[in-house]
């Protein structure tokens, strides 16, 4: 075989060889996609941090919202010139492909050391042994009165033997935005004393232009507030059946449904650009979004805006509110580093007087500081203390069991063929509804 | 001396015979890695058809339940949606890509200064990622989109695109924009193989430009179509990446991959999804077997 033909087969062969070694290589170090706010530290994990010094690097993984990969990263960056021994990368990821991505880590054991955890469902990553219990770290923690017990609970299981799998880092909800420049147009008066639903319909209607309406129908969990008023929530109160065919929840239905197509004030959701945030477009008044958009509605130039308490009926009123959560996972080889992590951002208030920016105080000296919570209302929304009422005062929650997502789609696909046809049969809607979540919660 | 030198001569060329040349050698160790893959995706196979028995949420061990998960999967309403949504899908798209493709590569098969350039055009979306064009296309359809936009600036009322009765079109008038090139470049490499000599003999007979294209051009172009929906057919049954980032409300798009995605990755039910899977595979193959036995009837290979 001549020089030339063998050199070539070889480069050839060495390059498959290559190709086949890089694709078979390690899940681990694969694993990581994320970005570092501090050094470009390798993504392999290392073994745990010890006292004397030895450099660790921990990932750590969450969903975002509008303005919280930057809050996370500042507080990342807080946490590393504290601890300069320890890098963090973080990984953060989007809502829905964050979940997806969580579950295939943690069956194949590439997980992040510290993880995003949602509250109710905390008890199904427990039972098959994918998270850290926290108890002896929290034990040795000298600030750890500083959260309520009702935040504390959340993050445990099993109910009759609790031991802590999950720490809230902030507390958030839900909260009924308002546009005050379109309220002083039409001659509204800020509830200061709360308001009906009645009274709230009404404002609506005098909101309605023919540029604008009053607001927007709520879906998803943004719709839990709401839903409480009128007495029903998604799941019965073990949280193992569904709920959807009850008369109350009939009833929200149908006077949201009214809303589009009876009293005309809150648009066809199909007529809304889901691209479009509809409250900041200024096409609707007012509109139920989560706090977390505290951040970015500071920056709406186009009118004033507030937030508002949400309105009640026969005397009940409820604001959607709950801890987002971090746990440490079972398979974390970091388990020291990521708790110093996870003390530092829920205990420490370099990282609290960020991360309260899209939610409320969740500590208690925080909580009995009034300066402080005046100085949060001063950057808007002047209300907040409403929001930070409702949250400890009417707070309620949506469907969070094991079957959280599911649930979640369901009710998102019944609402597209109630909200969005003006002749639906919503009782019928809501049995089929009920039926699928039921069959749900049977699967596995 | 000279019949030694014979007798060393037939020896050397006898253990020549029995050694493998290094040409042959070389072919053996480079198809190694092929052989390794294809070892792999057989094993995935069989890996996939015995979980599809059980019940495993690939955290827990797998627990076998026979047969359960193919009696579930008849009952489920949402495989039936999804299997429709897909034929659908299939019925719009296919057709249209054909002679929407066939007519482009007639048009770009002219000689003409810069085709060059139009043939590069028409084949760009083709190269492009798939997320990006979802999301452009995502935009253009929004309620207050491009498209809308446009309409209501011709004084037309809006196009709900993405609603639950215009999803799919939607979906599948996007997915004709991306594939339309492909098909073309295809279409294209069958007119350039037609013989020239039919043309010139027709044309000598007085036959029309029609003529040529109907009794000429078509027929023999005809291995191409049949290629061009033997593996579209495959491809429009195994639809995600458009249908997963562009969803219609309400299931109106779910299709048959996205379904078995769901089961897989979000639900964690591995052992229906897997014969979800099945399913799947033995649908497309019977189609495809369809088509192989049919295409002797109307594929000709010459006239």
């Amino acid at each position: 075989m001549g020089f030339r033909k063998m050199s070539v087969l070889s480069i050839g062969f060495i390059l498959i060889l290559s190709l086949v070694l890089a694709a078979c290589s390690s899940n681990n170090k694969s694993a990581n996609t994320g970005t570092n706010s501090g050094t470009q530290a390798p993504a392999s994990s290392q073994t745990a941090a010890k006292n004397d010094g030895e450099k660790t690097t921990i990932r750590f993984s969450t969903w975002y919202g509008p303005g919280d990969v930057e809050i996370w990263k500042n507080v990342i960056s807080r946490f590393q010139a504290e601890n300069p021994n320890i890098t963090v990368e973080f990984e953060p990821l989007e809502w829905g492909a964050y979940w997806q991505k969580l579950q295939t880590q943690l069956a194949s054991n590439s997980a992040a050391d510290v993880i995003g955890m949602h509250v109710g469902i905390v008890y199904g990553y427990v039972e098959k042994n994918q998270l850290a219990p926290l108890d002896d770290y929290l034990s040795a923690n000298d600030r750890k009165d500083q959260l309520s017990e009702s935040l504390l609970v959340e993050g445990q299981w099993p109910k009759d033997n609790p031991k802590q799998y999950a720490l809230p880092w902030h507390v958030t909800g839900a909260t009924l935005f308002v546009n005050m420049t379109a309220f002083k147009e039409a001659g509204i008066a800020y509830p200061e004393n709360g308001w009906t639903i009645d009274e709230f319909k009404a404002a609506a209607q005098k909101l309605t232009t023919d540029k604008r309406f009053g607001f927007s129908v709520p879906t998803f969990s943004m719709a839990a507030g709401l839903a409480g008023a009128f007495g029903t929530e998604p799941t019965t109160a073990d949280k193992l059946h569904s709920n959807y065919n009850s008369p109350e929840m009939l009833n929200f239905k149908t006077w949201l449904h009214e809303l589009i197509w009876k009293d005309k004030v809150a648009p066809n959701p199909k007529d809304l650009d889901k691209n479009i945030d509809p409250f900041v477009a200024g096409k609707v008044a007012m509109a139920i979004n989560g706090a977390w958009n505290f951040p970015v509605y500071r920056d709406i130039k186009d009118f004033e805006w507030d937030i508002a308490p949400m309105p009640s009926k026969d005397g009940k009123t409820k604001t959607y509110a709950g801890p987002d959560m971090l746990s440490i996972t079972q398979d974390s080889k970091n388990k020291d580093a990521a708790w110093k992590f996870m003390q530092f951002v829920i205990y420490n208030q370099q990282a609290q007087e960020l991360l309260r920016a899209t939610g409320v105080p969740m500590l208690k000296e925080d909580l009995a500081n009034d300066a402080l919570i005046n100085e949060i209302a001063a950057q808007k929304p002047a209300h907040f203390k409403v929001f930070l009422e409702g949250v400890n005062n009417d707070g309620i929650g949506y469907a969070f069991t094991k079957k959280f997502f599911e649930i979640s789609q369901l009710e998102l696909d019944a609402d597209v063929k109630i909200m969005e046809r003006p002749d639906a049969d919503i009782k019928k809607e809501l049995e089929t509804l009920h039926d699928q979540v039921n069959k749900e919660f049977e699967k596995q | 001396m000279r019949d030694m030198h014979k007798n060393a001569d037939v020896i050397k060329s006898a253990k020549k015979k029995r050694r493998m040349s290094p040409d042959a050698l070389w072919a053996f160790i480079l198809l190694i890695p092929l052989f390794v893959g294809i070892g792999l995706v057989y094993y995935s196979a069989l890996f996939g058809f015995t979980m599809s028995f059980t019940s495993w949420d690939i955290v827990r061990k797998a627990e076998w339940i026979g047969i359960s998960n193919y009696r579930t999967l008849i009952e489920d309403d949402l495989v039936w949606k999804a299997m429709s949504n897909t034929l659908i899908f299939l019925v719009i798209t296919i057709p249209a890509k054909i002679i929407l493709g066939f007519l482009l590569a007639v048009l770009l098969n002219q000689k003409l200064r810069g085709i060059q350039f139009f043939r590069l055009t028409y084949f760009f979306p083709t190269a492009c990622s798939v997320v990006a064009i979802a999301l452009v296309w995502g935009y253009m359809y929004g309620a207050d989109g491009f498209l809308n936009q446009m309409l209501q600036g011709l004084g037309l009322s809006k196009v709900y695109w993405m609603d639950e009765n215009h999803a799919m079109s939607s979906i599948a008038i996007m997915t004709l924009w991306v594939g339309m090139g492909y098909i073309a470049l295809l279409f294209l490499a069958g007119l350039q193989n037609v013989p020239t000599d039919y043309y010139e003999a027709s044309r000598v007979d007085g036959a029309s430009k029609f003529q040529q294209m109907w009794k000429i051009t078509i027929p023999l172009v005809t291995p191409t179509t049949f290629f061009i929906l033997v593996t579209q057919i495959i491809t429009a049954f195994q639809m995600f990446g458009e249908v997963y980032l562009l969803s219609g409300p309400a299931n109106s798009t779910l299709t048959i991959v996205q379904y078995i995605f769901k089961e897989a990755f979000q639900g964690f039910r591995m052992g229906y999804a897997s014969a979800l899977s099945y399913i799947l595979i033995v649908v497309i193959l019977i189609v495809t077997v369809i088509q192989l036995k049919v295409q002797k009837r109307w594929v000709h290979y010459d006239l």
